[in-house]
């Protein structure tokens, strides 16, 4: 039995506006195991973001409950909330917003001391952490113009990590990188899984959703599909991803 | 009326403010100096001088100080009294020398006491206006508590009635007391709601004697058909020639034909009493707790929290629901009323629990039934229908209805289908 990272319980986003009711997200019971890499996938509009964001306590619901462990965090006031994200959640954008006038190395400290007061120890940390991605000595150094765009995600992707978040949220993190970049990010990602991070990453893309181990698919607001794949082999894409395509078939994708 | 004593208080406060004001001008401050007692005490001081002893000056009211020529006291009325010449001056003391022989011997200094006359009748005029104040704030408070009774309550109560009755639910009366202002008005209102009731029951009755003339006419007119029905068939039986099979045959064809026109016939008014138009949206659960509070006349309800979610639902049908099983339980049970809810499965499941006598068991699977009415429903309205209507409507919204009798009374259960 794998542990419970984060359950919700008929978990309901609505917008309204004008007197207009819209459902993005309909009673939603989910429970996202410790040490999965969880994708969500779904066609536009069909409400990935708003559960991205309602799970990762940027957002709140508008019924319902969500569960950190015992801690239950849609009912916590916005201050509370900025504090668990802080102390438990990453976050990976398509957008980096690394900060410009900063090197890599600094942009991953800024974060990272945002919670440890030992600087030595971090700055080492990140060091690794950076060297682990694939980012040498020369990189720490360089501004986020100067870097390439897998590059800048990858330092994106350390800085989310650095203070060893229980759970990485990462909405379409190769969205705007082409494919070899996109590549290098996922194997960081896929490497970082293994190491035993928990993620969850929302995609509209199947060779990105393809890293996933449990894939969930998002139609108006409703989980319509759960399924399960092994851990992401390299050399073993091909079946997986015919795997992948059925399931998506099946979903009427 | 208590209106009136409020004014009787009201006026018996102007009049004491008056009385003040009266007697605060009559007071005379007289800040003079007493001549006579001033020579009087010059007098005696200079009698009995260089020997002054108390008990000399025991008739005398003014504080006064003696002193000799170098300007040391010499006596005091009382001690401490005599600070400095300049002070006696500065605060308006009279001061005399006193002479003996054409010499003179030394000062009296006698001191004014008008300060503190002021101080009191200042102390006193504070008090008065105090008091004013006080009174006014009270007959304020009071005058705000009787307005809130007596008007701002009953018409809100006139308010929750109006809306009971513009969602056309004509059962909730209007209670009110005939003593407050709107007494007579609010009876009317509520002789208003009963006649539109009786208006809109006997509307239906008529409309229902009609239909049911027509069902009963077309199932009479079943019966002969069937005669005929079944003479021809015996005939045909029997016939000999062709010719007479024939024509036989046509009389049968077309007693068939009459008899699937009169069956047609018959159910279509059935339907037609049925025909209830169902919109279903997806709304939180959240309003089916308002739902259970509007149809709530006697406020005998208790509806324990909903568990928040996302449920499927035409609004304005599913209050209707409510009212009926709410106003059933007013009307069979007589008792308080519990509403519990809980999720299972896809459907969001609302048990409503009445503390009443429940129904016999016989009866239990006609409930549903058109124009079913139990054998306790003797003497109270009903048309035996709201039953019937409710479930066609849940089953409309893909939820449903239920009911069973406990130990301890009746419970019926609505569910509704959980959005996805």
């Amino acid at each position: 039995m794998q542990n419970v990272l984060l359950r919700t319980e008929k978990l309901c986003k609505t917008f309204s506006s004008g007197g207009l009711q819209q459902h993005v997200l309909k009673n939603l019971d989910i429970s996202l195991m410790k040490g999965d890499f969880t994708v969500i996938m779904g066609s536009s509009g069909s409400g990935k973001s708003t559960l991205l964001y309602a799970l990762s306590g940027m957002d709140k619901p508008t019924l319902g409950t969500i569960h950190f462990g015992d801690n239950e965090i849609s009912k916590l006031n916005n201050d509370k909330l900025a504090i668990f994200r802080r102390n438990n959640c990453g976050f990976v954008f398509q957008q980096i917003h690394l900060l410009d006038n900063m090197s890599v190395l600094d942009n991953v400290l800024a974060s990272g001391l945002l919670i440890s007061r030992n600087k030595k120890e971090t700055a080492a940390r990140a060091k690794q952490m950076l060297l682990e991605v694939g980012l040498g000595e020369e990189a720490w150094r360089k501004f986020p113009s100067q870097l390439s765009g897998g590059e800048a995600q990858r330092a994106g992707i350390v800085r989310a990590l650095i203070n060893k978040p229980a759970i990485l949220f990462a909405d379409e993190p190769t969205g705007a990188l082409n494919s070899a970049a996109s590549d290098s990010v996922l194997d960081v990602l896929t490497a970082m899984n293994k190491s035993g991070q928990s993620i969850v990453m929302v995609t509209h893309d199947i060779k990105t959703a393809m890293r996933g181990n449990r894939i969930l698919f998002l139609r108006d607001g409703v989980i319509r599909g759960d399924m399960s794949l092994g851990a992401y082999e390299k050399g073993h894409s091909v079946e997986r991803q015919e795997q992948l395509q059925d399931f998506l078939a099946d979903m009427r994708w | 009326m208590k209106s009136k004593g409020l004014l009787v208080i009201a006026a018996a406060i102007c009049a004491a403010g008056l009385l003040f004001f009266i007697l605060i001008n009559r007071i005379a401050i007289n800040t003079d100096v007493d001549v006579v007692a001033v020579n009087e005490i010059v007098k005696t001081v200079e009698s009995h001088w260089p020997d002054l002893a108390p008990e000399d000056y025991q008739a005398v009211t003014l504080p006064f100080v003696v002193l000799d020529n170098n300007g040391a006291p010499i006596y005091e009325t009382s001690t401490g009294l005599f600070t400095t010449f300049n002070n006696a001056v500065k605060h308006n003391g009279t001061i005399m020398d006193i002479t003996k022989d054409g010499q003179q011997l030394g000062k009296i200094i006698v001191l004014n006491d008008y300060k503190q006359t002021f101080h009191d009748i200042k102390h006193r005029l504070a008090l008065s206006v105090i008091i004013a104040f006080a009174l006014l704030a009270l007959l304020c408070g009071g005058y705000a508590i009787w307005l809130n009774r007596t008007v701002f309550k009953p018409f809100m109560r006139l308010q929750s009635f109006a809306s009971q009755i513009a969602t056309g639910n004509l059962d909730v009366p209007l209670p009110m007391s005939r003593h407050n202002p709107f007494g007579a008005f609010t009876e009317s209102f509520d002789l208003m709601r009963e006649q539109l009731a009786a208006a809109r029951q006997s509307e239906y009755e008529a409309n229902r004697s009609k239909k049911e003339l027509v069902a009963s006419l077309s199932h009479d007119i079943k019966t002969p058909v069937a005669s005929i029905k079944a003479v021809v068939e015996l005939m045909l039986v029997s016939a000999q020639d062709e010719k007479t099979t024939r024509q036989l045959g046509n009389i049968y064809a077309k007693a068939e034909q009459i008899h699937l026109l009169i069956t047609d016939m018959f159910h279509a008014t059935l339907e037609e009493m049925t025909q209830l138009h169902v919109t279903v949206s997806e709304q939180s659960s959240s309003i089916v707790q308002e739902m259970f509070a509007k149809a709530d006349y006697d406020e005998r309800v208790h509806c324990e929290p909903l568990p928040p979610c996302l449920v499927l639902m035409d609004t304005s049908r599913l209050q209707q629901v409510i009212d009926n099983v709410i106003s059933n339980a007013y009307k069979y049970a007589k008792t308080d009323v519990t509403v519990r809810s809980c999720i299972r499965n896809d459907h969001l499941e609302l048990s409503i629990l009445d503390y009443g006598n429940g129904v016999d068991p016989d009866e239990l699977p006609l409930l549903f039934n058109k124009f079913y009415r139990g054998a306790n429903a003797e003497g109270l309205s009903g048309s035996g229908l709201g039953l019937f209507i409710s479930n066609y409507l849940m089953q409309n919204m893909q939820g449903e209805a239920e009911c069973f009798n406990r130990s301890d009374g009746f419970t019926v259960i609505l569910r509704l289908k959980l959005a996805s």
